[in-house]
């Protein structure tokens, strides 16, 4: 393994596992390690989080990707051994969680983390677990994309804090994400209860200064304790309706005087505003750029539960107050009931009242006109100027999405386009193809290939569901990655095989998580750390559950897979299975790159090239356009070289080498 | 720098993916906000449509260093200097973002989507550039990588780096060449950061001339 990255100290880190993640930005990993107290470094709120697990003294750490923060596990991957830490990438977010609350409930500090939807999944094993707490300390990351930019919607985890009764911060950037993780363990481990932290895409990805603290010295001692462990029946009851309240409670009082928790207000102010989270920066700025000296506000950093001694001083002297935060009406809600239970006469207003948006992100001009309108004072927000050139500029330009040169899922996605039209189910009306999430479903509703589309794991379902609900005139077909086919797949599998249910399978394996950044699955034969280990394999799955027909194929092999896939269609019932494996391209050329490997590209030979545009039409690799002539040509700074093109087109115009 | 102080960036083209091996828009993003680090400035910054890796997916940051900066986003007309990796991507967020006051370095590299998209041509994106903003710099970036780097396997980072080196030069960045080159070798292992700072360099030089 190549060098790839050093820290500040200059402490060079090998490791195979910065392959996946670290080798394109080096600079990730930038002092993650020092034990420099009081020195600022610049980091995304994905590093932070790391640097906070480790000054917080975190011993196992576990996650299944999903963005806005799937790098931290890799990051202290690289450094596990030295601070003595386990990290996992597991096959899904409750086995995550459970490997982590086991920690936890044994006196270890842990971390739990996963998408917002993630929490759904983990959700099952969270409320048994929370009735017990834990005996270490331990910090649940629920990440979420608000304005879904890269997710399938943008969802509330708020409410779990509420549910399971957990201590929920909710960072405004990457310094108060690692901090909020260092006081998280510390308050849980206090008091016995997990903390959420909630991680959006505002801090995720921000790239700001982090003053680090020190690194603690030591580790914990694993002390499996029994009472936590039993928590059934009466004795979960009990736990749920009276411990929990309790520890809540002490949690409470000791809200009001956390850091995160800011009451900014002189006592002469009218109006006051309640702001969480990246959104308190705009109110900040806005209150900044307008010098509104007559607004108390109120920055909360812990969401659950309220600093109510904080919340009863603003309404004892506002009259109105407006709720500035990102996602649900939240905590607009519990301030209006935390108004109502303490007869404060306050008009709460935010989103519930219209004032501010349901849903995606705020701007600056956003939260200006809401202050505005809530405040009655005149801001001044100058019109953008040369409207008309820019309307013009956003009309021209396409918003396109394509997958990478190389992408293994296109040629999966061709060879079965191409399938169907050969059995003569190629119209729109003949066939029914479901994606699964990730660069699967991206790639097919990039080849407009995508019928309908839910959640990670539920396309096997989906097709079962259609089936016994009657669709019987179309072949459908069920694409799933490797990793979301071992996160929510198997089960579907097996209930499609029990149930009989006349359906096709596509695993698109990749070899890892590709739109997260390349977290190994338990197919590849390696672990977060590094570790060699046992490999799944897919068709051996399928053959256990009696799939009556399993073929592996590379994709790259674009008439063997087409074979392939005709030949599941022809089968007309049963269950059919064709695994397409082929490591993502950019794995492929991230590895090459370590190696310093030659590689070949591709070039037209315009003599042979009739110009039918199939290369660029149908199979749309990015590579490839078409020139001013007619004749396709090949972009070499794209081309990685996967030969796929050359099978793809009718007159064999795509040859390997120069021209 | 803007009116109130905070000098506010934008980077604009397709994210790090496995077609595009120059390309890591953060790089400049993270090599920035640690000289702000450094200097003790406030820095925020936000990625819009980032995901770690899907193909051709137009992607932007947002940055923004000064005393006030705040809010990850850039207030809409408050845009600076833009970083244009890609002309089509970079003049869209001109349009939504960008001042008429402000400076752009467009890559000159013609995209050409797949499925026979209808996609502007760089000439005439510059033009458009050109009646929006006060300045706009075309750079040919692909030529320049070559001159840098013989194989584009280990051109990752070299582009960001013209172009940093590029915005340097025009006097468009808060910092000093010397603090950003300086970050570049605590950041990159010793063989990238030569390629790196020979890029940074290369970049400077075209704009200073």
């Amino acid at each position: 393994m190549n060098r790839v990255a050093k820290d500040l100290t200059g402490e060079v880190i090998d490791s195979e596992l910065l392959l996946r993640t670290v080798l394109t930005n080096p600079a990730r990993v930038l002092g993650i390690t020092q034990d420099s107290p009081g020195k600022r470094i610049a980091m995304s709120g994905d590093v932070a989080i790391a640097r906070g697990l480790l000054e917080g003294g975190a011993q196992v750490v576990t996650s299944y990707p999903g963005a806005p923060a799937c790098q931290y596990p890799d990051i202290l991957a690289a450094v596990a051994n030295k601070f003595g830490l386990y990290v996992e990438w597991s096959v899904n977010e409750k086995v995550a969680f459970e490997v982590a609350a086991a920690g936890a409930k044994s006196g270890l500090r842990t971390c739990y983390g996963g998408k917002d939807l993630g929490m759904n999944v983990a959700s099952d094993s969270i409320m048994q677990f929370s009735y017990g707490g834990v005996e270490g300390g331990m910090v649940m990351i629920a990440a979420t994309d608000i304005g879904a930019y890269v997710s399938s919607g943008e969802f509330d985890c708020r409410y779990y804090a509420t549910m399971f009764s957990l201590v929920g911060f909710d960072p405004a950037g990457p310094q108060e994400a690692k901090d909020m993780i260092v006081a998280g363990l510390d308050i849980s481990e206090r008091l016995k209860i997990p903390v959420l932290l909630l991680i959006t895409n505002e801090v995720g990805w921000c790239h700001s200064p982090v003053q680090l603290g020190p690194l603690p010295e030591g580790r914990k001692v694993l002390v499996p304790d029994k009472i936590r462990w039993n928590m059934r029946g009466a004795e979960a009851l009990h736990a749920r309706k009276r411990w929990q309240q309790q520890q809540l409670g002490v949690m409470k009082e000791l809200a009001n005087e956390l850091p995160f928790n800011r009451l900014e207000m002189k006592g002469d102010e009218e109006f006051g505003i309640i702001t969480t989270g990246v959104a308190s920066n705009y109110v900040q700025e806005v209150k900044e750029a307008f010098g509104l000296t007559d607004i108390a506000v109120l920055k909360l950093g812990c969401f659950n539960p309220l600093p109510e001694k904080l919340v009863e001083k603003l309404l004892s002297q506002v009259k109105r107050v407006l709720v500035v935060e990102a996602m649900d009406p939240y905590i607009e809600n519990k301030i209006r009931e935390f108004a109502s239970l303490s007869r404060k006469a306050v008009e709460v207003r935010g989103k519930q009242t219209g004032d501010l948006p349901a849903e995606g992100i705020y701007t600056f001009e956003l939260v200006a006109i809401a202050i505005q309108e809530f405040t009655g004072h005149k801001l001044r927000l100058p019109a953008l100027d040369k409207a008309e050139l820019r309307k013009q500029i956003v009309d021209l330009v396409p918003v396109t999405r394509n997958p990478c040169p190389g992408c293994p899922h296109r040629a999966s996605y061709y060879a079965l386009k191409q399938a169907l039209r050969q059995t003569g189910k190629g119209g729109k009306e003949d066939s029914f193809i479901i994606p699964d999430s990730g660069c699967s479903s991206s790639s097919a509703s990039a080849m407009n290939m995508a019928s309908a589309k839910m959640n990670l794991g539920s396309s096997i379902a989906i097709m079962n569901g259609l089936r016994h609900s009657g669709v019987a005139d179309r072949e459908i077909v069920a694409t799933i990655g490797d990793s979301a086919f071992l996160h929510g797949g198997v089960a579907p599998l097996m209930d499609m095989t029990q149930h009989g249910v006349d359906g096709m399978v596509v695993i698109m394996d990749n070899a890892g998580n590709a739109a997260t950044g390349h977290q190994p699955t338990a197919s590849m034969g390696v672990t977060a750390q590094g570790w060699d280990t046992k490999q799944i394999n897919f068709a051996l799955i399928a053959k256990a559950c009696n799939v009556d027909f399993i073929k592996t194929v590379d994709p790259y092999s674009l008439k063997d897979t087409q074979a392939a896939m005709v030949e599941a269609i022809s089968k007309k019932g049963g269950q059919r299975m064709v695994v397409s494996s082929r490591e993502c391209a950019f794995t492929a050329l991230t590895r090459r790159k370590l190696e310093k490997a030659e590689v070949a590209l591709y070039y037209v030979n315009e003599e042979q090239c009739t110009g039918s545009k199939v290369c660029v039409s149908e199979f749309g690799c990015p590579a490839i356009y078409l020139k001013e002539n007619g004749k396709a040509s090949i972009e070499e700074q794209l081309c990685i070289g996967c030969g796929v093109c050359a099978e793809v087109c009718p007159s064999f115009a795509f040859r390997k080498g120069e021209a | 720098m803007s009116k109130n102080g905070v000098t506010n960036i934008v980077i604009a083209g397709f994210p790090n993916h496995a077609g595009y091996p120059y390309h890591d828009l953060r790089l400049i993003v993270e090599v920035l906000s640690q000289v702000a680090a450094d200097h003790g400035v406030p820095c925020t910054s936000m990625a819009f449509n980032v995901r770690d890796t899907f193909g051709v997916r137009p992607a932007s940051y947002h940055l923004r260093l000064g005393e006030k900066a705040r809010a990850p986003y850039i207030r809409a007309g408050e845009g600076d200097v833009l970083l244009g990796l890609e002309a089509g991507t970079a003049t869209r967020c001109a349009a939504e973002v960008m001042g008429s006051h402000g400076t752009a370095i467009i890559n000159t590299w013609q995209y050409h989507p797949p499925f026979l998209v209808q996609y502007p041509a760089v000439e005439e994106l510059l033009v458009l550039l050109k009646g929006l903003l006060k300045r706009v710099i075309p750079v040919d970036l692909a030529r320049l990588v070559k001159g840098v780097v013989a194989d584009r396997k280990l051109a990752q980072g070299v582009m960001e780096c013209i172009v940093l080196g590029a915005a340097s030069g025009a006097k468009l960045l808060p910092f000093s060449a010397e603090d950003i080159e300086r970050v570049l070798a605590l950041l990159c292992e010793s063989e990238q950061e030569q390629r790196l700072v020979a890029a940074f360099r290369l970049g400077s030089q075209i704009t200073a001339a």
